[in-house]
């Protein structure tokens, strides 16, 4: 595939202070230094910004959500189309955050309300809070804003001028056509003449209503919505599916059925990007397909040496109709890069340091013609985000 | 045979046959009269049952050479053979063999006739003939069951013969390469006539020109005449009058006419069964006999997508796939993102109204009237008339071609997707494709088994089963079942598998008659030319461009919902190999019996590539090539051995099922037989050390059978020169050749197959080290029980399964056997079922590389090595490992070596056996023939043995699979063994890895390398047995 490799944007974000303790991660054993964590984001997306001269997108990030610097999660972009997709980390998400995740764990997941007429007592309540609109908030539902304060955001919002770029990206507002745009939350729908200054200050800021999970993707949504992408979401509330998870070789998706993607999650995939074939692969193991492979140019996956890893990758040749060359490489997650073919450049990898895993990136050195720029990821690593985790690279093409 | 000579015309036909060949047939009959001498000294009931069934086998394959003159009007043949019939009668030898062949051939040409009854209507002349062989066919019919007793007779009868008293090893010997011969012989025979003689016409016609030579099929004026409609693919109604009983190809004709195209393979006429399902019309067969109804209406539609369209010859047939996509897309069956139906709908409206016109009226007017997608909307349409106007300048001929180049990326271009349900009963889709058949849920693609990976394909009622071989992904040779709505489903799936495995898979520029002979063979076959052959032609073409209107204005109207699905994927031919695979399908009627034509395509299957480069294929051959010419080099002393293993196994409750089944269907267990026939043809080699090179050769053609993708056809051929039936009958090309294979596939089925393949690594090793956790159960036997009640609805289709049954009885047989245990030093526990042969070869011949012997062994091409040591041991031996061979794998804790021997003398090679049957243990033969530039070194390190009730479950062959590096090669081939004890099942794994390298391989540690991967990778295993045999070139000396 020609285009393979070609991108103009990547959407990455910031690295809250949360991450090093919060974070979710497969083990506990290192300490994350924040510091050096978010020392080391910057440098990759200086890399990306500078170095290979990306549209560099942040996104601010958000202390509730401690993962939310592993965008890639968030969404599957593939030419014009962008899919927002439900992770599928459980534990991400905030059971009781809000009214629609509520309404949803009710109907498919009865545990919090034990027997008929508490679930009864719930639906009640989630009515009266809909057609109330304001709804007298029980205290022992965590909700994160209060009735006044919804209020106060719905009248506070006239004020001239464009959006403030940090209302642009606060993961709770949506730009509606026609000078409105949608409070996530509050579902309020207000003019965008007058100004939020209410999200101006962070500090002022409304914690959103949106679970962690939505608000990780809201976000994403919101700024691939400012690039014109075809935004597809997955609404299927049983379907999950971590970006992670979904290995583009340029051809055709693989999509590792993992434990935070599902089958339904890969089928909605599949619908989304019908020019392609999509085939699962089962992840038995390990956070995602893309822990152990990805791809290092058109027709090369790059594998690590794990049996895992591949007997993975001799299941997605034998689900093929095309051939790929694979480069092994002794570290799992070294196999983890970031391939981009730049007009002006050529064949870009951004791999790992020899610091981290010095086998590994000597293995790189095999590629030829290649410029190899290894960027260290030790400190994110330690939370299982690796190099594509960071970023959701987009190519924009000038015309259509 | 007695009993069959009743058909005198048929028996006529085979002299002629033979007569072609003058000097062949008499030898055969020689050696038949000896052979059946011979088995009658032996009288071993059993032995002499096996090995007729062997030959009418045989023969069936080689009618299977008829099969492809059924598109030659039978009258035509008939008369042909007749006349030459009556020039034979006179030779009384032609006469014996005639016969023997006869009874087989007899029925072929009869199946024909009863499928198409107007053929006979036609045929009065021959109607008397004809009759006689039908009646030839019921009382081949019935003999099929009782035939042991017939052939019995038979032997008898030629016993009489003078040359027969003879010691009772000796005559073994030779009756088996006698044997051997006589196949060989009748098999040339049987192929000849139809090669040279029906030949002829059936090539001509049949094959190469189905499409061409439409006219002829119109028989005569009488036939009324029936006004059929043919949708075109632009939406109108093609009326056109066809004879009432006017085959499939004339509508075609017609049509291609019509449409004035050349390139006509990959298009095809549909109808709509009573079931108002979409069948593709068989051009072979009456049109009226397939429609069932009065409905004569067809629709002509795209049968194969091509992978890649740009590869086309002429526009007016992209112009057609143009249409028929367009079609697709619309209605939904070919899925694609807005993006592209917008692009691909402005390439249409480039191609059908040239530029975009600024000016035109109402631009959207013609867009919404056209339907370019199953959900069109105002946006798509304003996208499209967007993108319609960057295409400015563009020929409608360039318009189509970047409409099919980006259509034919599309995820589903040329999927035909058929409803099915899983094992487990969840939904699924299968699509047929290019490429292989593809495992659809819902929308994702959850697996995918490529031509090459599958072994056989059928379907039994609404069940449709694939046999999948054994990859570097997976570890079984397994079948995979799906569950189809409906029986007609279940076989309108496989005649897609077939056809489109035939049309994509099997090019044979180089050797064109034989694809033709193999997909013409059975009416469910593929008929027309494979992609290879239509590009080929269409390379040919020579005619100024075809003038051709585009317009999509009456496709408008037409309703989409018409059109079958496709089956093409872009890979399709590239890979360009031809892997034969075997189709099965079930049969009903058990009347029917005599398509052979199945039968060549088993033994093509087995003969399969595997998927290894050529390089190393290549590398493999010119390593092991080298080493055999060595060992051959030594002529081998051995003197002939009996066979007593035949007899034991044709006494054994293997042999009675035998027995019971038609010979036609070789049960597994009498692989054995067979194989030692084979071994009788390649006997003639030890005795004469100037036929050791061919032995050479043919093992080298095996191995890159197994190994390699290289058509098994090919490969046989060389490796059948009969000792005795000498280069005329070896010269018969192709056609002997497949035949050759088919002996060899039938006898042992897909079991054999597995075999051949670990055979051939095993061949290949310089040094041999055998891992065995649990006793693997030998052969893998594929064949599924599923066939066993197979309803016929294709004469064909029952050969195959009875071809299966045959084959399943045997397993079981060697299950009842009681295997007791005894892990004494047998140097060669390898052996499976059908191993037994191979171990044979190994204790007989110590001069020998007892891994060579496998090889021909499956190929049916005997090596010398078994025969020349005649042991009585041996064949108790053998037989012991038959029947017991999966307990010989039982483990030990820890690990001795049990036996490791090096004679004294120069080199020789020391075999031992253990056997397990039955409590006896043989130990056997070590017979020390100085080799002079090989060494073999057979080491076993044996585990305690635990009980195993071996039932000898049939192995299942899970990976062969080649490692290549610098210095070394390792071949790993791996058996895997499901037993159930008592609710305990036991999983026995045998590994034979092959490790063949330079002289400065450290053989320790690349043993000990094995070893250790062997036992990680079943970490949950212990390793009860190792046995090495190591060969070196004594040159090296690094011993």
């Amino acid at each position: 595939m020609a285009g393979f490799g070609k991108f103009t944007h990547a959407v990455v974000r910031g690295i809250p202070t949360s991450l090093a303790k919060e974070a979710l991660r497969t083990d506990q054993l290192d300490v994350v230094d924040l510091e050096k964590a978010q020392k080391e984001h910057e440098v990759y997306v200086d890399v990306l910004r500078e170095k290979l001269g990306l549209q560099v997108i942040q996104l601010p990030a958000d202390e509730s959500l401690p993962d939310c610097v592993f965008v890639e999660d968030a969404a599957v972009v593939c030419g014009d189309t962008a899919l927002i997709t439900r992770p599928g980390a459980q534990s991400r998400r905030n059971e009781f955050a809000c009214l629609f995740d509520t309404l949803g764990l009710l109907l498919r997941d009865p545990s919090p309300w034990p027997d008929r007429g508490a679930r009864l007592l719930g639906f009640l309540w989630l009515l009266s809070a809909f057609c109330g609109r304001i709804a007298t908030m029980d205290a022992s539902l965590p909700l994160r804003y209060s009735a006044t304060e919804l209020l106060r955001l719905r009248l506070r919002c006239h004020l001239p001028g464009p959006a403030p770029e940090a209302l642009h990206l606060h993961p709770d507002i949506t730009f509606q056509p026609r000078g409105k745009y949608i409070h996530r939350g509050s579902r309020r729908i207000s003019s965008t003449r007058r100004n939020f200054v209410y999200h101006q200050q962070p500090e002022q800021c409304i914690p959103s209503i949106w679970t962690p999970v939505a608000q990780l993707t809201v976000a994403m949504k919101s700024a691939l919505k400012e690039m014109d992408l075809n935004i597809v979401e997955m609404t299927d509330d049983n379907a999950t599916l971590d970006g992670g998870d979904v290995l583009f070789t340029g051809l055709e998706f693989f999509v590792g059925l993992s434990k935070r993607t599902n089958q339904k999650g890969a089928d909605i995939l599949a619908d989304a990007f019908k020019d392609y074939v999509v085939s699962t692969v089962p992840v038995l193991e390990g956070l995602h397909l893309k822990s152990f492979c990805s791809m290092g140019g058109p027709g090369l996956i790059i594998i690590g040496s794990s049996e895992l890893a591949q007997k993975t990758l001799k299941i997605m040749q034998q689900m093929s109709d095309h051939r790929y060359d694979k480069l092994t490489v002794p570290d799992d997650i070294a196999a983890n890069c970031i391939y981009m073919n730049l007009p002006d450049k050529g064949h870009v990898l951004l791999h790992c340091t020899p610091e981290e895993f010095p086998e590994s990136s000597k293995a790189f050195e095999k590629l030829k013609d290649y410029i190899l720029i290894p960027v260290s990821n030790m400190e994110k690593g330690k939370v299982d985000g690796a190099l594509t985790c960071c970023s959701v690279l987009i190519n924009k093409k000038a015309h259509v | 045979m007695t009993t069959e000579v009743g058909s005198e015309t048929e028996v006529k036909e085979k002299a002629e046959e033979t007569a072609t060949q003058p000097d062949q047939p008499e030898k055969a009959t020689e050696d038949n009269q000896e052979v059946a001498n011979s088995e009658n000294a032996t009288a071993e009931g059993g032995e002499e049952e096996v090995e007729v069934v062997v030959e009418e086998e045989e023969d069936k394959k080689e009618k299977d050479g008829k099969g492809i003159s059924r598109f030659l009007p039978p009258w035509l043949k008939k008369q042909k053979s007749q006349g030459q019939v009556v020039a034979n009668e006179t030779s009384p030898t032609n006469k014996v063999i005639s016969e023997a062949t006869e009874e087989e051939e007899a029925p072929a040409p009869a199946p024909e006739t009863n499928g198409h009854i107007e053929e006979v209507e036609e045929k009065e002349e021959v109607q008397s003939e004809e009759v006689k062989q039908k009646e030839a066919e019921s009382t081949s019919n019935a003999s099929a069951d009782t035939q042991p007793a017939t052939e019995e007779k038979v032997t008898e009868s030629t016993a009489q013969s003078p040359g027969e008293a003879k010691s009772a090893t000796e005559d073994v010997k030779e009756e088996e390469q006698q044997q051997q011969q006589k196949k060989n012989e009748v098999e040339g025979k049987s192929i000849e006539p139809a090669a040279t003689g029906d030949g002829k016409g059936t090539a001509d016609e049949g094959l190469s020109s189905i499409f061409q030579s439409p006219l002829r099929l119109v028989r005569r004026n009488k036939m009324k005449l029936v006004v059929c409609h043919v949708a075109l693919l632009d939406g109108t109604d093609f009326p056109c009058e066809v004879e009432k009983r006017a085959k499939g190809q004339f509508l075609f004709f017609k049509v291609y006419e019509h449409l004035n195209l050349m390139e006509r393979d990959y298009f095809g006429l549909t109808y709509k069964d009573s079931h108002e399902q979409r069948c593709w019309l068989d051009p072979t067969k009456d049109i009226k006999r397939q429609i069932r109804s009065n409905n004569w209406q067809f629709s002509f539609n795209v049968k194969f997508y091509p992978p890649d369209p740009s590869l086309l010859t002429e526009d007016i047939t992209r112009y057609l796939l143009c249409l028929q996509l367009r079609e697709d897309v619309a209605s939904g069956r070919l899925p694609c993102s807005f993006v592209t139906h917008a692009l691909l709908g402005s390439y249409t409206l480039q191609a059908e109204h040239g530029d975009y016109e600024p000016d035109q009226p109402q631009p959207l007017d013609y867009i919404t009237k056209q339907s370019f997608a199953p959900n069109q909307n105002k946006e798509m349409e304003e996208k499209i008339l967007e993108l319609h106007k960057s295409h400015r300048g563009m020929n409608p001929a360039q318009a189509d071609t970047q409409f099919l180049e980006n259509a034919k990326k599309l995820s589903m271009y040329g999927v035909d997707l058929h409803r099915a349900k899983d094992s487990e009963g969840v939904d699924i889709m299968l699509g047929v494709c290019a490429n292989g058949l593809l495992v659809y849920k819902d929308k994702l693609r959850i697996n995918r088994f490529a031509w090459p990976k599958i072994l056989k394909i059928s379907y039994k009622r609404n069940n449709y089963y694939i046999k999948i071989r054994p990859g570097e992904s997976e570890q079984f040779e397994s079948t995979v079942g799906f569950k189809l709505p409906n029986h007609r489903s279940a076989k309108r799936l496989w005649k897609v598998c077939v056809e489109n495995h035939s049309f994509f898979r099997l090019n044979s520029p180089e050797v064109p008659p034989k694809a033709r002979f193999l997909t013409l063979g059975s009416k469910f076959r593929y008929s027309g030319r494979t992609q290879t052959q239509t590009r080929l032609a269409s390379s040919l073409i020579d005619r100024p461009a075809p003038n051709f209107e585009r317009t999509s204005s009456k496709r408008i109207s037409r309703s989409l919902d018409g059109a079958p699905v496709i089956n093409i994927t872009e890979a399709g031919s590239e890979n360009g190999h031809e892997p034969h695979l075997e189709l099965h399908s079930d049969s009903k009627s058990p009347m029917r019996v005599h398509g052979q034509n199945i039968y060549v395509r088993h033994s093509n299957l087995m003969l399969e590539d595997h998927d290894k480069t050529q390089e190393d294929v290549l590398r493999h051959q010119a390593s092991i090539s080298q080493l055999k010419r060595s060992f051959m080099e030594a002529p081998p002393p051995s003197p002939p051995q009996p066979n007593q293993w035949e007899k034991r196994f044709s006494s054994s409750p293997a042999a009675t099922l035998r027995a019971q089944h038609h010979p036609p269907e070789q049960p597994a267990a009498s692989v054995p037989t067979e194989v030692s026939a084979a071994d009788n043809n390649s006997f003639p080699d030890t005795k004469e050390p100037g036929k050791t090179a061919q032995v050479e050769i043919e093992e080298t053609h095996v191995i890159q059978e197994v190994s390699k993708e290289t058509k098994p056809a090919t490969v046989t051929v060389t490796v059948s020169p009969s000792p005795d039936a000498p280069e005329g009958v070896a010269l018969q090309p192709e056609v002997r050749e497949q035949e050759v294979v088919v002996v060899v596939e039938e006898a042992s089925d897909t079991a054999t197959r597995a075999r051949q393949e670990s055979v051939s690594s095993e061949s290949e090793s310089d040094e041999e080290a055998e891992y065995q956790p649990n006793l693997p159960s030998p052969i893998s036997h594929t064949l599924i029980p599923e066939e066993k009640e197979e309803e016929v609805e294709e004469v064909e289709r029952e050969e195959q399964g009875e071809q299966e049954k045959g084959v399943e009885p045997a397993p079981i047989t060697k299950e009842t056997a009681p295997h007791p245990i005894e892990a004494s030093q047998s140097a060669q526990d390898v052996e499976r079922e059908n191993g037994a042969e191979e171990e044979k070869g190994e204790t007989d011949d110590s001069t020998e590389d007892p891994m060579m012997t496998p090889d021909e062994v499956p190929n049916g091409h005997a090596l010398p090595e078994e025969e020349a040591p005649g042991m009585a041991a041996l064949a108790e031996e053998e037989e012991a490992k038959v029947n017991g061979e999966s307990p010989m794998a039982d483990s030990e804790p820890r690990p001795q070596v049990i036996c490791c021997s090096e004679p004294p003398v120069v080199k020789t090679e020391m075999v031992t056996i253990s056997d397990t049957f039955a409590a006896q243990k043989t130990h056997i033969t070590t017979k020390e023939v100085p080799i002079v530039h090989t060494e073999t070194k057979t080491i076993t390190y044996e585990a305690a043995q635990l009980d195993n009730n071996g039932e000898g479950d049939p192995g299942v062959l899970m990976t062969a699979q080649t490692i290549t590096s610098e210095s070394l090669c390792t071949t790993t081939t791996t058996h895997i063994t499901k037993t159930l004890k008592g609710g305990l099942s036991e999983t026995r794994i045998e590994k034979r890895i092959v490790i063949t390298g330079d002289s400065d391989i450290d053989h320790d540690q690349a043993l000990a390398q094995a070893i250790k991967e062997a036992k990680e990778q079943h970490p949950d295993m212990s390793v009860t047995r190792v046995v090495v045999h190591k060969e070196t070139e004594l040159a090296e000396e690094d011993e």
